[in-house]
């Protein structure tokens, strides 16, 4: 009986322990009395069951505590982080001795109790009884000694029994001089009559709790319990009394409140402190396994039945058939724990790290309720540890270069979790010095992990991804904290063993931000119930996660247009407008290989798979259907096989296998469209986070290149010139299932022709009302532009300028000039004569300064160009009624849009200013968020007319935010 | 000959209704009726057991899940037991009706094949008298005659009542009459001379001619007599032919002894003469079912045909032939034949094997027991097997002389052209000796497996062999689990143990019992096809025999025709010609012939059939070939000879021929040494082709079953003739069995044959010759493979 | 000690029978590509999912063609090894396993001292011994080194 009841104890502490220390850390941000009262009750419990366990350790340590609090309690002492540092370090050591199996008899726990002693004794700021204070401390006092001699100067002692006022007076002479209770002070005396238990009279006495029970011994007579608290002062009390057992008065069984088992009373406490959280109950894990393990069976026999014997309409079928799945449902949800869990003892560490490196940081967190997997859980712990620490030592200064750095002194941390479709993501995002790409460089050519040049290829992301690398610590020195070049790759390997991914993006003095994305594919969890395609390969079936499905495709090598093609190797198949590496399954699967593109192989099915972001297309056989299925591991003999992630028994009692996308990815090294940077010859938006410019290279002869800005493009298509029809003067070209008019460089501008090919690629532009298709010969490339660009050869007839690209002369072109000259009577603006406008645009990048320019500045307008949003913004606060309109970039250096039409909007001047942003961000929260910061419209990168219309329509307003300036400021001087 | 396929078609409707055979059906033998009874009760003692395991599960462990699994393996026992023990009363049913349906394809068959011999003889008999009816000397004998007479009638009343005139008329009336008689003849002679003398100028010429015709009536009578006996002697199956003119006095006869009685009579109310009258044209028969007759003491089957002007097909009918067919010698052999034979002293096995004819009215007309089943009565059988429907074969089960018997009927279906007459032969076979178990057991060395998944053995069989073999396995299955269970349990799991054990061992026994029984239907299923094989290869070499017999008799007569010995005698071209036209007129209307050729002593041809190749074979020296020489020695006109089947320089397009040759004698005579030969090049591959193809095996549905083939082979066993060109082919030589090449005239053999490392069985039946025709020592062979 | 004896790959073969939890025929496989060769599937047996191991696979020479009725063999797992057993040394593994035999013979009792090491002729490193039985002998199995080779296969 002993045992167990040990057991019960055990867990019933490192509970309360938990509590204890998240009250700890809420002290912190605010002060709260409950939670004090809470701590010291929980505190006193501990101490009180494990005396009476026999767990002396423990019971001198929780004293010690219970002492602490006590005071803390009565305002004896000033709560400052030291103290919850201390009650911290305590808190963990009680939790580690309760696990230890001799629950830390063995454990040294002296400097922890010197430690509380020393906040114990420190004189607290009113307490008057100061020097009678005599407690004398014998630290290397014998361990069991029943009665301690610890005297307090003050002790509580609570009747327990309907007392009317004068039987008390009698008993305890109030005030009055020495008296065996020493000088006693009757602090509440609730008699309240209609309560059960009895009314309870609070009385403070100097002597200790034993010289007390003599005296009370005769007060309560008959009455089974008073109880004396060691309570150091008597301090005002609102609320509920506190009363917990006595250790140290009667050590054996005197006390009649003991007798009770002291779990009785541990549980009274409990329930008293906080009646509205709902029951509580501790289960050994592995039941819980075990318990999911069969409800899993029961969901797999259920399907058999059902696919067996259709009881589909029979009603009692019905019923036990949905008790099986809401059984297992639940089943699966006692698994879940808030995120909340997680993040609480990251705000410990986070404390616990800021005070070590003595900088203040504000951690801020969102999403706690997100409920996930146990398993999952404990996968995102580690890395989050990481991330954590690496933040608070490299990524935010101390508060002293904060300051410097015109920063406030707290550094900000931004702990986010959310679920976004089939993934789970973790931010942390901080707002310290950020990571300067350069330095990283330096750092890698130096490690050796990259040439010099081709560092100077890489642009800014792929740069910062090198602090993922092994060995790339940039700090010079070594704190104890970050470890020995320990850096973050040790967060992307577990992320990726996991299946998930790691991400930073960061500005140079802003700050960075850590994305961590685990799919919930990979977080699969035994016996959870997933919906899953089926799909059919060589007569076996395998189970595709329906979360990882994206799409599904017919596929016709017949058909010109869905076709897989074979690019440098590789099959791809083009969706839409992006290109997608294909796979086949049957290959994978050891089949020989499969060569889908040939005519006579007949229709085969495409599964578009996501998987980190990326698409990719897995060639099946047939779908045979979706089926909730059971997800079971992989046994151990068939684990080393890489590409299944699990198993499960169909309707018919067979087994199928789970197909893990990331397995195959890694089999095949699938490589994805964006990855290939200069090879991949289509390109379509993509969220790419800098402003860099992107560009499509082609080439009419060896001499005579072009380039278009790629956000310009939205398709190029492989056709062959004898598929190219005259109509008149006009060729027409079948693309996509449309007729374009074909637009030959040669006719609109002074070049030479296409030398005469069988085959050519076209370009299809993108958000133009009226596409035409250009021509541009066999050899395409996207390149990444670099920085010189020439604009001064602008001839205005639709060349932009010229930059130099692998010693190539290349000629950017502006498309709407060249449409305008290949069918003018499309493209002619309308001749309405154009208002006069001041307008500005903040815009980083050289290319679309000069495209935006070449849009916008025809007479009577004129564009003054910033390249940054903090010049827009200086200058618009020099002369406010300067400009009519602004259009701003998003991503630029210092200042980005985003915070540039903040700070217009928080300007009293400046706030009727209509701002447009003109950007390739094109996902909807970046929409979103531009509107709700303050954007008038949100454009994307770049469609003449719908910035000239846009423009047009914001005039009127800005010329009015004009006049109001002149009027204010006649009417100021 | 016509198809076998008739006596199964009834067999498929028979099955899916047939009775039952119950266990306790009197014909399943004592000792399968035990080993019936050791596997039901053995079975029936398993259910005891494992209601005592279900309980003893209870006793040795509370756990739910264990006494759970015990009672789950008691329950499948349970069921695989229940299972046998439908299985085993299946089975009976099954051993006994395949037994059953193998009877009647053998019997059955035997039955029909009987009256289909009668149908196919007399078909032929039905060309013999059209053909003959057209012969020259019939015609012109009768046509004289009947001219003669009505002159001598008008003379009568000239010549009055003068003694001349009295005399004339008793000469007229005079047995044996003057056409016939060469004494009478003389008298009417004289009478007539006499008479000439005194009859006034005008009639005297007419007197004296008559007197001359006269004696030519005689010598074209005696002629035609003699015609007659050529081909009586040719056809040895016939008790008589005779010729009649038109008012029905019998003018010429075959059969010597009893011409005198016959010549003479007037035969003008019998039947057959009036419907031979009635004939339009040459085609034209009449067949006269069995009827008494003036002409013969037995009952007789008479085909008649008209005599008509110079012999030609629209001629105006002069008078009738008659052809009597020795029906009795006949019917009796036939009914002899195919009857059980004790296959060691090659006689009659005991009684209760019946075989007889009944005409279309049911009345018996032929029997191979008279003296119990008397022709001319009727048969004490039912109604439905005296005057069977057409194309049925009816079977049924009944007593007769006391003794359980089954009977089989079939009705004749004619052959060819000819209609039949309606009559149906009848088998009665001793119902135990369709049942009797297989107490030969040589399994021909093929092993029980390969036999059971042999072709032989009918689908169900197989289904039933799988179904043992599994539930033989579950059990061991079973038990083995429960013994693993019950050393689980330790000690609580000894009671277990025993109960397991005895449920394997009584598994065992029943399931190998079971297989045993499986084993010797399987070995039956396999005697019973022997014996199909072996029936097969006699019908097929039975009625190639008398085909061929058919042939011999062919050449016999043709070598006596006029024509030939004329040309042969004075050879001159236009004689030749004669000849070669008669010899188209034969070939004209006998199909079955490719060519006939005439040579000369010196082996020359001088004449042949057919026209187109007429000249190349006038090249040609048939000098020092077989048939040419063996019929140069024949000594007398009954006398032919064959030359087995090769090829031969006399046909153009290299066929492997079969040459008939008989000696052609000056004046037609019956003896002495021939002037030249008649040869008949027999076109027989296309009539031996049908008849192997009607003698292949039939599964219960009528179809033939695949892989099987026919076929005969020579005295050396080279392949002359087959239904199976690819496996077995013409001119290969076999390499047959040792009971197969040994066979002695008219012996069958069956049993196991590898050819070309494929594994059938073989029936073979060697020749027996038919009448005069002793046949070639040809066998027929008929396979199936396993 | 009890052993059941089965046929597979031409010789005769022996594992304890508490080690065995079920015989039963066949069922259908879900193959496993990439798989280990000596691993013929997965097959679902009351509900668990169980390994089949194709014995002849694990054979350097299997003699004889496979057979036409194989058996199958479910394995005890560790958690069900009766004390009984455990005391007689029979060792088992975590995952269920199932093994694929031609055929089963019998259950024969057998007493430790006939056992003789395993012959050098044979190279199979997971027979452990050999016992005399009627005219052949019964080699006995022990499956764990078999299965500890398929996890790292040392061949």
């Amino acid at each position: 009986m002993d045992q167990s009841l040990l057991q019960e104890f055990v867990l019933e502490s490192t509970h309360s322990l938990e509590k204890v220390e998240q009250d700890l850390l809420a002290l912190e941000r605010t002060f709260d009395a409950a939670a004090i009262n809470r701590m010291f009750r929980a505190l006193h419990s501990i101490k009180g069951s494990s005396s009476y366990l026999g767990l002396h350790t423990i019971e001198r340590l929780s004293h010690q505590a219970e002492t602490l609090l006590d005071l803390l309690r009565q305002r004896l002492r000033e709560l400052t982080p030291a103290t919850v540092d201390v009650l911290l370090q305590c808190v963990d050591q009680l939790r580690q001795m309760l696990q230890l199996p001799d629950h830390g008899a063995s454990v040294d726990i002296n400097p922890t109790v010197m430690r509380l002693f020393e906040f114990i004794r420190e004189p607290s700021v009113e307490a008057p009884a100061d020097e009678s204070s005599d407690a004398d401390f014998t630290l290397s006092e014998p361990l069991p000694a029943p009665v301690e001699r610890a005297t307090v100067d003050r002790s509580t002692v609570e009747l327990e029994r309907p007392l009317s006022n004068s039987s008390v007076a009698q008993a305890i002479p109030p005030g009055s001089g020495e008296s065996p209770l020493g000088r006693t002070l009757i602090l509440e005396h609730d008699d309240d009559q209609h309560d059960r238990n009895g009314g309870r009279v609070l009385v403070a006495a100097t002597a200790p709790p034993v010289a007390l029970a003599p005296a009370l011994q005769s007060l309560s007579g008959s009455h089974s319990g008073f109880t004396t608290t060691p309570a150091a002062q008597a301090a005002a009390r609102t609320g509920a009394v506190p009363h917990a057992g006595n250790g140290s008065a009667a050590p054996a069984g005197g006390n009649g409140s003991l007798s009770t088992p002291p779990t009785a009373a541990l549980s009274d406490s409990r329930g008293d402190e906080h009646p509205a959280e709902e029951k509580m109950m501790r289960v050994r894990v592995k039941f819980l396994d075990d318990l999911l393990q069969l409800t899993g069976n029961m969901v797999m026999a259920r399907n058999q039945l059902l696919s067996k014997y259709n009881f589909a309409d029979d009603p009692a079928f019905g019923t036990l058939s949905q008790c099986v799945t809401q059984v297992h449902k639940t089943i699966v949800q006692t698994r879940m724990q808030p995120i909340g869990t997680l993040f609480d003892r990251c705000e410990r560490l986070t404390r616990d790290l800021a005070r070590q490196l003595g900088k203040e940081v504000a951690l801020e967190v969102h999403g706690r309720e997100l409920e996930l997997d146990r398993s999952v859980l404990e996968a995102f712990s580690d890395p989050l540890t990481h991330l954590l620490r690496n933040a608070l030592d490299h990524g935010l200064e101390t508060p002293q270069e904060r300051q410097a750095a015109g920063k406030t002194r707290v550094g900000h941390l931004k702990l986010a979790a959310r679920q976004q479709g089939a993934e789970i993501i973790l931010s942390l995002e901080d707002d310290g010095r950020g990571i300067d790409p350069d330095r990283i460089k330096h750092r890698a050519i130096e490690r050796g992990l990259i040439t010099a040049d081709q560092a100077e290829t890489l642009h800014r992301r792929a740069l910062l991804d090198f602090i993922f690398r092994s060995g790339l610590s940039t700090r010079d020195e070594v704190t104890s904290l970050s470890g020995r070049g320990v850096g973050l790759d040790v967060v992307r390997t577990n992320l990726e063993s996991l299946g998930g991914v790691v991400e930073v993006q960061s500005t140079v003095g802003k700050g960075s931000a850590f994305v961590a994305r685990l799919p919930l594919t990979q977080a699969l969890v035994s016996s959870s119930l997933i919906s899953a395609l089926i799909v059919k390969c060589e007569e076996e079936r395998y189970a595709i996660p329906q979360t990882a499905v994206d799409e599904i495709i017919k596929v016709d090598p017949r058909s010109d247009r869905d076709r897989i093609r074979r690019l440098n190797g590789r099959m791809v198949y083009q969706l839409r407008d992006t290109v997608l590496p294909v796979v086949s399954l049957r290959s994978v699967l050891g089949g020989g290989d499969d060569t889908p593109e040939e005519e006579h192989v007949g229709e085969r099915i495409l599964v578009v798979i996501q998987f980190r972001q990326q698409l990719f297309g897995l060639l099946v056989d047939l779908i045979v259907g979706v089926d909730e299925i059971v997800v079971r591991p992989l046994p151990r003999m068939v684990k080393n096989c890489g590409i299944f992630s699990g198993h499960t028994v169909m309707g018919d009692g067979q087994i199928a296998l789970i197909l893990d996308s990331g397995g195959i990815v890694d089999r095949e090294q699938l490589i994805f469209a964006d990855d290939t940077l200069g090879t991949s010859l289509l390109h379509g938006e993509r969220e790419h986070v800098e402003g860099d410019q992107r560009l499509v290279v082609f080439s009419y002869s060896d001499t005579e290149h072009f380039a278009i800005p790629l956000e310009m493009v939205s398709l190029i298509e492989r056709v062959e010139l004898d598929d190219i029809r005259r109509v008149g003067a006009q060729e027409y070209v079948q693309v996509m299932q449309r007729t374009l008019p074909l637009l030959r460089l040669d006719r609109v501008m002074g070049v030479g022709g296409l030398p005469k090919l069988a085959e050519s690629y076209v370009l299809v532009p993108a958000r133009v009302s009226y596409p035409i298709a250009v021509l541009t010969g066999r050899r395409v490339a996207v390149v990444d532009a670099v920085e010189q660009f020439e604009s001064r050869l602008s001839d205005g007839q639709g060349m932009l300028g010229t930059f130099m690209h692998d010693n190539k002369l290349v000629m950017l072109l502006d498309l709407y000039r060249l449409f305008e000259r290949h069918s003018p009577d499309r493209f002619r603006l309308s001749p309405v004569e154009q208002r006069p406008a001041q307008i500005l645009l903040a815009e980083d990048s050289p290319f679309f300064q000069n495209l935006i320019r070449s849009y916008l500045e025809h007479p009577p307008r004129r564009l003054t160009v910033v390249s940054d949003g903090e010049e827009a913004l200086d200058l618009l606060r020099e002369h406010p009624e300067d400009f009519d309109v602004l259009v701003s970039d998003i991503e630029m250096p210092k200042m980005d849009g985003f915070e540039l039409v903040r700070q217009i909007r928080a300007d009293a001047a400046l706030r009727t200013l209509p701002v447009i942003a003109v950007t390739s961000l094109a996902t909807p929260e970046h929409i979103e968020r531009g509107l709700r910061e303050g954007f008038d419209s949100y454009l994307i990168k770049i469609d003449k007319e719908q910035l000239v219309s846009t423009i047009d329509r914001y005039l009127e307003r800005g010329a009015r935010h004009r006049a109001a300036f002149t009027s204010a400021r006649k009417g100021s001087n | 000959m016509s198809t076998v396929t008739q006596s199964p078609v009834a067999a498929p409707a028979h099955r899916n209704g047939d009775a039952r055979f119950s266990i306790f059906s009197p014909v399943i033998t004592v000792e399968h009726r035990e080993f019936y009874e050791k596997i039901v009760s053995e079975l029936n003692g398993v259910f005891p057991i494992c209601t005592q395991g279900k309980c003893t599960a209870v006793e040795v462990s509370e756990d739910a899940t264990e006494q759970e699994q015990i009672t789950d393996l008691m329950k499948r026992v349970e069921s695989f037991s229940g299972e046998l023990l439908e299985v085993t009363k299946q089975l009976f049913d099954q051993f006994y009706q395949a037994k059953e349906h193998f009877c009647r394809m053998i019997h059955g068959t035997t039955a029909y094949v009987k009256i289909n011999l009668m149908d196919r003889n007399l078909l032929e008999r039905t060309c013999d008298v059209r053909w003959w009816a057209l012969e020259t000397a019939f015609s012109d004998c009768i046509d004289l005659t009947q001219k003669v007479h009505e002159r001598l009638k008008r003379l009568v009343p000239i010549a009055g009542d003068s003694a001349g005139g009295k005399a004339l008329r008793k000469c007229l009336e005079k047995v044996p009459r003057w056409e016939i008689d060469a004494e009478t003849n003389s008298q009417l002679q004289t009478c007539l001379t006499g008479l000439a003398k005194q009859l006034p100028e005008s009639h005297r010429a007419e007197a004296t001619t008559l007197a001359s015709d006269v004696v030519l009536v005689l010598k074209k009578a005696s002629f035609a007599c003699d015609r007659l006996e050529d081909i009586n002697n040719s056809y040895t199956l016939y008790r008589d032919i005779v010729i009649a003119t038109k008012d029905g006095t019998i003018i010429a006869n075959s059969n010597q002894q009893t011409r005198s009685q016959v010549l003479g009579l007037n035969i003008a109310d019998e039947n057959w003469f009036q419907k031979a009258l009635a004939t339009k044209d040459g085609t034209q028969y009449h067949a006269q079912d069995l009827t008494q007759s003036r002409l013969e003491t037995d009952q007789s089957l008479v085909y008649s045909a008209a005599i008509r002007e110079n012999s030609d097909n629209y001629g105006k009918v002069i008078g009738a032939m008659g052809v009597f067919f020795d029906f009795q010698g006949e019917a009796q052999m036939i009914l002899d034949d195919h009857m059980a034979r004790d296959t060691v002293n090659q006689n009659h096995v005991d009684d209760g094997w019946f075989s007889f004819l009944t005409n279309s009215t049911g009345t018996v007309i032929a029997s191979s027991d008279a003296g119990i089943i008397e022709p001319g009565k009727m048969p004490h059988v039912s109604r439905k097997h005296r005057t069977p429907a057409a194309g049925e074969l009816p079977m049924s089960y009944a007593v007769f002389e006391g003794r359980e018997s089954a009977i089989f009927s079939a009705r004749t279906d004619g052959y060819l052209d000819y209609p039949g007459l309606g009559w149906s032969s009848h088998l009665i076979v001793p119902k135990d000796q369709i049942f009797r178990t297989a107490t030969v057991t040589t399994q021909l060395g093929i092993s029980i497996d390969d036999l059971m998944q042999s072709r032989l053995v009918p689908e169900i069989n197989k289904q039933t062999f799988a179904k043992v073999q599994d539930d033989k396995e579950s059990i061991q299955l079973i038990s083995l689990n429960g013994i693993v269970f019950a050393s689980k349990l330790g000690k609580r799991g000894v009671a277990l143990g025993p109960i397991f054990d005895q449920i394997k061992q009584t598994g065992e026994f029943t399931t190998s019992k079971m297989e045993d029984l499986l084993k010797e239907m399987a070995i039956g299923e396999l005697q019973l096809n022997l014996q199909a094989l072996e029936n097969f290869s006699k019908q097929a070499i039975d009625l190639l025999d008398r085909n061929l017999f058919e042939r011999a008799a062919d050449i016999r007569w043709w070598s006596t025709d006029q024509f030939f010995w004329t040309a042969l005698r004075e050879p001159t071209a236009e004689n030749f010609q004669k000849a070669a036209h008669r010899m188209e007129v034969i070939n004209g209307s006998y199909t079955m012939y490719r060519n006939l050729v005439l040579a000369n002593r010196n082996g020359e041809i001088v004449a042949s059939a057919k026209s187109e190749d007429r000249n190349k074979l006038r090249s040609i020296s048939v000098y020092d070939d077989p048939w040419f020489l063996s019929a140069m020695r024949t000594t007398k006109s009954s006398e032919f000879a064959v030359q087995d089947v090769q090829t031969s320089k006399l046909e153009p397009r290299k066929e492997r021929s079969l040459i008939y040759s008989g000696g052609v004698r000056a004046g037609g005579e019956r003896q002495g040494d021939p002037i030249g030969v008649v040869g008949i090049l027999f076109d027989w591959d296309t009539e031996a082709k049908k008849i192997l193809s009607t003698c292949l095996p039939k599964n219960r549905d009528g179809e033939s079953i695949a892989g099987c083939a026919a076929f005969y082979t020579n005295s050396d066993h080279e392949i002359i003739e087959t239904t199976d060109e690819q496996n077995f082919p013409v001119g290969n030589t076999l390499a047959l069995p040792a009971a197969h090449s040994a066979l002695k005239a008219g012996q069958s053999a069956s049993g196991l044959f590898v050819h070309q490392d494929k594994r059938y069985i073989l029936g073979s039946s060697r020749t027996k010759g038919y009448r005069e025709y002793a046949g070639l020592s040809w066998t027929a062979h008929v396979v199936r493979p396993i | 000690m009890q052993i059941v004896t089965f046929a597979s790959a031409g010789g005769v073969h022996g594992i304890p029978v508490l080690a065995v939890e079920e015989f039963f025929r066949p069922i259908p496989l879900t193959r496993v590509p990439l798989a280990d060769k000596r691993i013929a599937g997965l097959l679902n047996q009351r509900g668990k999912s169980a390994t089949v191991l194709d014995l002849r696979q694990c054979f350097h020479r299997p003699t004889g063609e496979p057979a036409l009725h194989p058996k199958m063999i479910l394995l005890e797992t560790e958690d069900h090894l009766t004390p009984e057993a455990r005391s007689m040394g029979v060792r088992s593994f975590a995952d269920p396993v199932v093994l694929l035999v031609d055929r089963i013979l019998d259950i024969v009792n057998i007493d430790r001292k006939d056992w003789q090491p395993r012959p050098a002729h044979i190279t199979e490193q997971f027979v452990s011994g050999v016992v005399r039985h009627g005219d052949g002998y019964i080699c006995l199995l022990e499956l764990p080194t078999l299965i500890d080779d398929i996890f790292s296969p040392k061949a």
